[in-house]
């Protein structure tokens, strides 16, 4: 049973090599790989919600700490891995009916997958650094697959920021190192102390993971890099790559770091969020193209997370209610639900890319009117990226509704309340044609040549390209009925 | 036999749910049905309705007898869902499901032929569901949940026609909807950090924090302005109500929707769950909140008849007679004492069954004629009697004429504005009810003396022996039988106004 989470690292990464040598079987290998972990993400489910005996901290080769790649696993881990693996399966489905996925596809999403799950068990600041830099680059290559124009620029772009950003968390993990002469999380945290060294290096630390998580106002080559990547690239990048970079800052700030924060930085945090949802709101209701109308809007939902990060950071946030349940925690329901929407929103784009091969969204507005499941998926979507009541992201919001309350920030009601309806408008720019007559089929003008115009509808997609967006959406409804689940408590 | 339905009822607690999943799932199933299968999804439509229609009036003598069902669903601490049906939520449930079954039954006849109606149908079915979850609504944070449903199941039936006009009303509507459930949110909020959100209780839940905090008045004061507003939108109180006019684009089971029965008794019922099971009536009263209400209601009802008066579009007329006459239900609140409450509560409903007879009607002569215009009208009663007879009742009923629902209400507010000493009141109700007979009796006239045109704009015919579409007619001529008998026998324990009685019986203790 030992083999339950160095599996859940190598096997993807071992596969993802295979992978990237066999090019021809790449799918199979993919195939093969999935299922393996799914089976490993029940079984560590299992585990968690029962017997426990995976929680707390574990060294690979029985080598003492600090010696040994140690990992640690609780609540926030297994939640994160849980999501990672079903969002991965589920729009690697996707990729495998989609006519435009390249083969080089699975091998760099394998790797990817691996060293995700490697940086959420990592409790060593050096191998984090490793995983975060392997991630960097899969997902650059991501990107570059994409044989659109100006993708290649976008790529380029985004593997600056992400070097940049990696070279600073290096360079903080060296100034930390020096100091103190250890990396492991958990010793760090008894040894830090408030000193300019220990406070310079936490702030190009946090500041390299803000540039990858493309948190305002270092937000500039999402948007590129997210709108002209490969539909299931731009899923996947969205979904889950820029989480892990918050993902880190989350366990830094509330881990060894704690003793750091300050009022300070919190609001500082608090603005860049609150100007986040703002800007990529606005951007993503002036655009013209599709997919980066909802690349603007992650831009966006990012400072919802950063708000989260703010109230997180806070020393005054109570963090801890019992022993059972951590109220902070709900903040994984905001990615969680950014997440699944996200993705699923990316592949209805890709649909309609498919569909029409244009990326300009006026040209896409007379299938998303003959198309219902479409239509369906994107209105779930969009109530589910508003975060409004009965859907998961409304849980995150009300934690951090309740505790800018608590906190005394009665202005950050401002951006949490009004970034649900700029969302609401935003995405209204593809509902709503979607109601306009004239744009169905039979109200369509006729050709020069008489004969009836060319009726384009989701009807010409493998059926699996429409189930996966739908479903990936839906869950976020399905999942808002049953937030405390995973902590085994209802009330 | 009514022991044992009343043993058998009382036995589960689950009926809010049952009748929630009953309305979701037949939209879901709406949906589902492919648009060519008519018959397979109007039995369904039906079924449904008739199905919950039972459902709910199986419910009631348990209610009569005090009781009350719960369904509570925890999220996450301090967070719950709660579906309650109490004497309040019954009001509102029984009017909204027989009222559906009718507007169901005209949907079906008026949509003969048109396009998207698996898409109208579901929706429409959502919008039962948001309401009934708006009936049902245990607590504040299931209310609002419910009512922005109900906004955005709304919004689809608005612009179903896809015409730019129709784009730009659906706009409208959703600026004013939203923003003003935003607002509600905010005072949610707000009340939230004060007491928390509480389930819903008579005799509201504010008593005993007022009583232990008299400083806070200026911030309990503003806090039921901001709620005011929020509920305020919906229920079309001036300066929130310039969406209802320019929804009247819909089709006719939309506007009949819209106004009697949906969204802005949503507003209404909203209205009366934060007058007396939210604040109480008497913090209410205390902190003067009800001379607010009352000038804000006494002067939409004004202002809303005056507007009619000067509408050419009989759609437009009624509209702003609903701004007009859906205030009474804030007048009836806003008086602040039981009788003025009844007057209140009970034009929940009579203006329901009035104002539906009148948009089914006007609907009728659109589909029928293709008469838009008042001046449209001349003669129409020698062509369509029967609809023009249900015109002329709901018009008289609107008017206050006795013995009909209208002069129910307005009697019992002419009262409650006496009893609570508001004596301008009383001249507010006349005011109003002399611009209603000046905005509808020469209608009626034209529609019965004056000479019919030679050629009707667009005359269509729909059915061999009947003036119009059978599913067309019978809905309006069954709501003109109950305008007769909710007012002919309003004294009678078994109609609404027993039931209203009783209810504000209990608020007032």
């Amino acid at each position: 049973m030992t083999v339950l989470l160095p599996g859940l690292v190598l096997l993807p990464l071992i596969a993802g090599g295979f992978a990237a040598l066999f090019r021809q079987q790449g799918r199979w290998i993919t195939l093969a790989t999935g299922l393996g972990m799914l089976v490993m993400l029940v079984l560590l489910s299992i585990d968690a919600w029962g017997v426990g005996q995976y929680q707390g901290l574990w060294t690979l080769g029985g080598w003492e700490r600090p010696l040994a790649i140690a990992w640690y696993l609780d609540d926030l881990a297994h939640l994160m891995l849980l999501l990672v693996g079903l969002v991965s399966l589920a729009i690697m489905a996707y990729a495998w009916f989609d006519t435009e996925t390249s083969d080089h596809f699975w091998g760099l999403w394998l790797g990817g997958w691996g060293a995700m799950n490697a940086l959420l068990l990592s409790s060593d600041l050096f191998n984090i650094y490793v995983t975060i830099e392997l991630l960097g680059l899969v997902a650059v290559a991501l990107v570059a697959l994409s044989t659109k124009a100006g993708a290649a620029a976008a790529a380029m772009r985004y593997l600056i920021i992400s070097l940049t950003g990696s070279m600073f968390f290096l360079l903080g993990v060296a100034l930390i190192y020096g100091q103190y002469g250890r990396l492991d999380l958990i010793g760090l945290a008894e040894v830090v102390e408030h000193n300019w060294v220990t406070h310079l290096a936490w702030s190009i630390m946090l500041l390299g993971l803000l540039a990858k998580t493309a948190a305002w106002p270092l937000h500039g080559w999402l948007p590129l890099a997210h709108g002209r990547a490969p539909t299931a690239a731009s899923a996947l990048l969205s979904a889950l790559v820029i989480k892990a970079s918050f993902y880190l800052m989350w366990r830094f700030g509330v881990g060894p770091f704690a003793a750091l924060s300050n009022e300070l930085i919190a609001m500082l945090l608090a603005l860049l969020g609150t100007m986040a949802i703002f800007w990529g709101s606005w951007r993503a209701w002036k655009t013209p193209l599709l997919k980066e109308l909802i690349a603007w809007s992650t831009v966006a939902q990012i400072g919802y997370l950063l708000i989260g990060l703010a109230i997180l950071f806070n020393p005054q946030s109570i963090l801890t209610v019992s022993e059972q349940f951590n109220p902070s925690l709900l903040l994984f329901w905001l990615i969680a639900a950014h997440a699944l929407t996200k993705a699923g929103l990316f592949l209805v784009a890709g649909n309609l890319i498919l569909l029409t091969h244009s990326y300009q969204l006026k040209d896409q507005l007379a299938v998303l009117c003959n198309s219902p499941l479409t239509l369906w998926t994107l209105g779930l979507g969009s109530v589910a990226l508003a975060g409004l009541p009965l859907t998961l992201g409304f849980i995150g919001k009300w934690w951090l509704i309740e505790s800018s309350v608590a906190l005394g920030q009665f202005w950050l009601l401002a951006p949490l309340i009004l970034g649900g309806v700029f969302t609401l408008a935003y995405m209204g720019r593809l509902l709503q044609p979607a109601f306009e007559q004239r744009l169905l089929c039979q109200y369509a003008p006729k050709q020069s040549d008489g004969r009836p115009a060319e009726c384009i509808s989701e009807r010409q997609l493998a059926w699996p390209l429409l189930a996966v967006p739908f479903i990936l959406v839906l869950s976020v409804w399905v999942l808002a009925l049953f937030p405390l689940y995973p902590w085994g408590a209802t009330l | 036999m009514i022991e044992q339905l009343i043993s058998w009822t009382t036995a589960y607690s689950f009926w809010p749910l049952v009748i929630m999943g009953l309305s979701f799932g037949v939209a879901l199933l709406v949906f589902l049905i492919a648009e060519e299968r008519v018959w397979l999804r109007s039995s369904v439509n039906i079924a449904a309705a008739l199905i919950k229609l039972v459902l709910v009036l199986a419910l009631m003598p348990s209610l009569l007898q005090g009781h009350t069902y719960e369904f509570g669903w925890t999220l996450v601490p301090g967070l719950t869902i709660l579906l309650k049906i109490d004497g309040l939520a019954m009001l509102f449930l029984v009017l909204s499901v027989f009222l559906w079954l009718l507007t169901t039954l005209y949907a079906i006849g008026y949509l003969e032929g048109g396009v998207n109606r698996a898409r109208f149908f579901g929706f429409f079915n959502l919008c039962v569901s948001a309401t009934t979850g708006v009936a049902m609504a245990g607590n504040l944070f299931t209310f609002i949940i419910f009512y922005e449903l109900l906004t955005l199941a709304t919004w689809p039936l608005v612009v179903h026609r896809g015409t730019e006009k129709a784009l730009q009303a659906g706009r409208v509507y959703l600026l004013y909807t939203l923003g003003g459930g935003l607002v509600l949110l905010t005072a949610a909020i707000g009340l939230h950090l004060l007491v928390g959100t509480q389930a819903f209780v008579v005799g509201g839940y504010l008593n005993d924090y007022w009583a232990a905090n008299p400083d806070m008045a200026p911030i309990l004061f503003g806090l039921g302005l901001v709620f005011i507003a929020g509920l305020g939108v919906k229920a079309a109180l001036f300066p929130f109500h310039g969406w209802l006019p320019t929804a009247m684009v819909a089709p006719a089971p939309v506007s009949s929707l819209l106004h009697a029965v949906a969204v802005v008794k949503a507003g209404a019922f909203g209205l009366a769950r934060f007058v007396y099971e939210i604040y109480g009536i008497y913090v209410f009263s205390d902190l003067y909140l009800h001379w607010v209400l009352l000038g804000m209601a006494s002067f939409t009802i004004v202002y809303g008849s005056v507007r009619a008066l000067f509408q050419q579009d009989i759609k437009k007329r009624l509209a702003f007679s609903t701004v007009s006459q859906v205030s009474y239900v804030a007048l009836g609140l806003a008086l602040a004492g039981p009788i003025g409450a009844i007057g209140g509560l009970i034009h929940i409903v009579h203006q329901g069954f009035m104002k539906i007879t009148l948009f089914m009607a006007a609907g009728n002569y659109a589909e029928t004629l293709g008469v838009h215009k008042i001046k449209e009208l001349n003669g129409v009663g020698r062509v369509m009697p029967l609809t023009t007879l249900a015109f002329t009742i709901g018009a008289l009923g609107m008017i206050g004429l006795p013995p009909l629902a209208g002069f129910i209400t307005k009697w019992y507010l002419g009262l409650g504005a006496w009893e609570s000493g508001f004596y301008w009141v009383i001249g507010v109700l006349v005011i109003s009810s002399l611009l209603n007979a000046a905005y509808f009796l020469p209608t009626i006239y034209r529609a019965w003396f004056l000479p019919p045109p030679t050629q009707w704009p667009h005359r269509q015919v729909l059915s061999q022996r009947f003036e119009t579409h059978l599913l067309l007619l019978v809905p309006p001529l069954v709501t003109t039988v109950m305008i007769i008998v909710l007012g002919v026998w309003a004294g009678h324990l078994a109609t609404p106004l027993g039931w209203v009685s009783a209810l504000v019986a209990s608020e007032f203790e």
